[in-house]
């Protein structure tokens, strides 16, 4: 015996979109934000500047009716796009289905930025299940590697490019959160600091004189400051009591870490956007805005949070 | 003798006006005499100033108590904070990208 069960369709839509050349690339996007402006919908863009650059001039005086931001800018840490981008847009609009045109991966990512741009094209699904919300992910074809169009696959439900829409048979975003949790390359010349309840101070003074010493401004270094006191205060909270707190310079980047013996259970830490009300979990939601870039491993006995501020 | 390594809060009662003034720094080591010292700074309702021009650091944690306690009090009666500290400046941007509700900020000290 069989049973008809309806079960309503999931309302939101997250298509990458393959293009190759500024006319694919217009081609693909301004009938998805005419169609959105046209139905009275709320249409941010957040892409790359020259892409941003490409589609204000092609929109003309409807530019004025689409939120246009600079992913390199806006987005430049991967972990803060989803609470800072994407859902403040989304959120700002509750009850009406909302369109937005996210672009998180260039040809310009670092190699050390990409495991964390890839690991956010896989937690968007998450992040937004249930949600009246379109989210169109622009890919580079003709200049991204093979292996990123593969991830594409594996991060979008639903694919797009010059001949068509197609289910993607190889969507697992799962597979690409695990994949990309792999340790991180030990660094070399870091100072090193234990830390629990009874040395924070101590660690922010090693902060701040790192941080100074590597030549980033007042501002900057109240945002290492605090960072680096978010990081060590989750490890005594959740990660066994103390935290182990390395830093160092590379590749022109002033980098904090902390490791401790706890286990990041909520893929989402750190991206869930402040709710009025609550007050609590939001050191990891600061540690994305303020920083440049956030790279994690975690396992079953240990965790290691990775915080690059660039010099 | 004070050991450097731990976070100390000092919290003391402004002369001649209701509120505080709060010389340290608020981690998870000082959190409940941060705890205690908005509760009985907000306890009965009234106007309230925070003098933070001392405070030296102030975490994520220690910024939302002072934004729910802000919140528990009346609209007529705001907290308002002296010269904070550009941790906390910042930490509010995030926070609340729109104005803090019912927070006012001075950036003199009252005479």
């Amino acid at each position: 015996m069989s049973t008809l069960v309806d079960t309503p369709a999931e309302p939101f839509v997250h298509p990458a979109l393959f293009y190759r050349g500024g006319d694919e690339y217009l081609a693909g996007t301004v009938p998805f934000i005419r169609s959105g402006i046209a139905a009275g919908e709320p249409v941010a863009v957040a892409v790359p500047g020259p892409n941003l650059a490409l589609l204000r001039a092609e929109l003309g005086a409807d530019a004025e009716r689409v939120r246009l931001m600079d992913m390199g800018a806006a987005g430049r840490n991967p972990g803060r796009i989803i609470p800072g981008v994407l859902r403040a847009f989304a959120d700002a609009h509750p009850s009406r289905p909302v369109r937005i045109i996210g672009e998180p991966i260039w040809p310009g990512r670092t190699e050390d930025e990409y495991p964390a741009c890839v690991q956010h094209e896989a937690l968007i699904n998450l992040a937004f299940t249930g949600r009246d919300v379109t989210i169109l992910c622009p890919y580079d074809t003709g200049n991204l590697p093979s292996a990123v169009l593969a991830d594409a696959e594996a991060t979008h439900p639903l694919l797009i490019d010059g001949t068509g829409e197609r289910t993607s048979t190889a969507y697992s975003p799962e597979r690409i959160i695990a994949g990309y949790n792999q340790p991180l390359p030990e660094p070399t010349g870091a100072a090193e600091l234990t830390v629990d309840a009874t040395n924070l101070a101590r660690a922010r003074v090693l902060a701040r004189t790192q941080a100074l010493r590597a030549g980033l401004t007042d501002d900057r270094t109240a945002d290492v400051e605090l960072v680096v006191t978010e990081l060590v205060t989750n490890s005594i909270d959740h990660g066994g009591g103390t935290g182990r707190l390395r830093i160092w310079t590379a590749d022109g980047h002033f980098v904090c870490e902390v490791h401790d013996q706890g286990t990041l259970t909520d893929p989402l830490a750190g991206r869930h956007p402040a709710a009025p009300g609550q007050h609590r979990q939001r050191g990891l939601l600061l540690v994305n805005h303020m920083s440049d870039l956030v790279r994690l491993h975690t396992g079953t006995r240990s965790t290691t949070l990775r915080v690059h501020f660039r010099l | 003798m004070s050991d450097s390594h731990i976070s100390q809060l000092q919290v003391l009662r402004l002369p001649g006006e209701r509120g505080l003034r709060v010389i340290g720094a608020v981690d998870l080591s000082t959190r409940e005499v941060w705890r205690n010292a908005l509760e009985s700074a907000t306890v009965n309702g009234a106007p309230t100033r925070l003098d933070l021009s001392e405070l030296s650091f102030i975490d994520t944690r220690g910024t939302s108590m002072l934004l729910a306690a802000a919140h528990r009090q009346p609209g007529t009666a705001p907290l308002t904070i002296t010269r904070p500290p550009t941790v906390l400046r910042r930490v509010l941007a995030v926070l609340c990208p729109d104005e803090p509700v019912n927070i006012v900020i001075e950036e003199q000290e009252a005479s």
